[in-house]
């Protein structure tokens, strides 16, 4: 019988499992559904520009709609009347079984007077904090 | 471990959980610092940003602030075919909930905030397989 030499073993069971692992791998990628991650958006972003050239009593509905263009919603409260923009970003995550897919928004909302001039602006950008996440459980 | 590895994915891999998240929600901690009467619209968007939607009448103003989480999970039992037979039957069982929070303020011409209010519908969404 030939004799191993010294660590010859070792480094023969190092490598076995390592094979095993690599099978294991090959198995899950074969028979799972893989990974991806996916980016959806609804409206273009906001100009920071354009919303902060919006003066309140002095820049009027036209000059709203010339600069940001048609509102995605016009509501009346309070009042006022209200040009509703809107913009949605999302990124999902999906790995093998699990994914999760966040959405945040973006709003615009410009009063107007009677007069048809501005009389407050209030703008929100969530989705500067928008996140890729794979794991749904949880908040 | 491989072994270990092999069979945890085996085990999971006829199961799906997918979750959908609509914003942050909102907790009441969050919104401790209004007083009605005497907090502006623009103080509650300081803190919390601009509302999902706005509404009213003509004397009064809603702005509403929407959470919204969908929880779906599903066991696919027709999975185990595949190991044996060209063809993978679905056999599910599954469930997709959705749950919303609402949180919305009222306020007046002069943009004091009147009224606040919570809905909570959000803790309705929850993974589960059973549909029945």
């Amino acid at each position: 019988m030939s004799r191993q030499p010294p660590g010859a073993v070792e480094a023969l069971s190092r490598e076995r499992h390592a094979l095993c692992v690599a099978v294991a791998l090959l198995l899950c990628l074969t028979w799972s559904s893989g990974c991806a991650f996916v980016r959806g958006q609804v409206g273009e972003e906001f100009n920071e520009q354009d919303v902060q050239a919006i003066q309140k009593g002095v820049t009027t509905r036209a000059e709203v709609a010339a600069r940001l263009g048609a509102p995605d919603e016009i509501v009346q409260a309070a009042g006022r009347e209200i040009f509703h923009y809107r913009r949605y970003d999302s990124k999902l995550g999906y790995l093998l079984v699990i994914s999760r897919l966040n959405i945040k928004s973006d709003n615009l909302f410009v009063f107007f007077d009677r007069n048809g001039v501005v009389d407050e602006v209030v703008f929100g950008k969530r989705t500067d904090r928008l996140e890729f996440q794979v794991w749904p459980f949880g908040d | 471990m491989a072994i270990g590895v092999l069979v945890v994915v085996l085990a999971c891999s006829g199961c799906e959980a997918r979750r959908v998240a609509f914003n942050d929600p909102i907790r009441p901690a969050d919104v401790a610092f209004i007083e009605p009467g005497t907090t502006t619209l623009s103080d509650v968007v300081r803190r919390l940003g601009a509302p999902d939607e706005m509404m009213g009448t003509e004397t009064r103003g809603v702005a509403r602030y929407r959470f919204q989480v969908t929880k779906a999970f599903r066991v696919n039992f027709g999975w185990v075919f595949r190991f044996f037979s060209p063809v993978s039957p679905t056999m599910a069982l599954g469930r997709v909930d959705v749950g919303t929070d609402v949180f919305q303020v009222v306020f007046d011409p002069n943009w004091v905030i009147q009224e606040q209010a919570f809905a909570y519908g959000a803790s309705a969404s929850r993974f589960s397989p059973w549909p029945f």
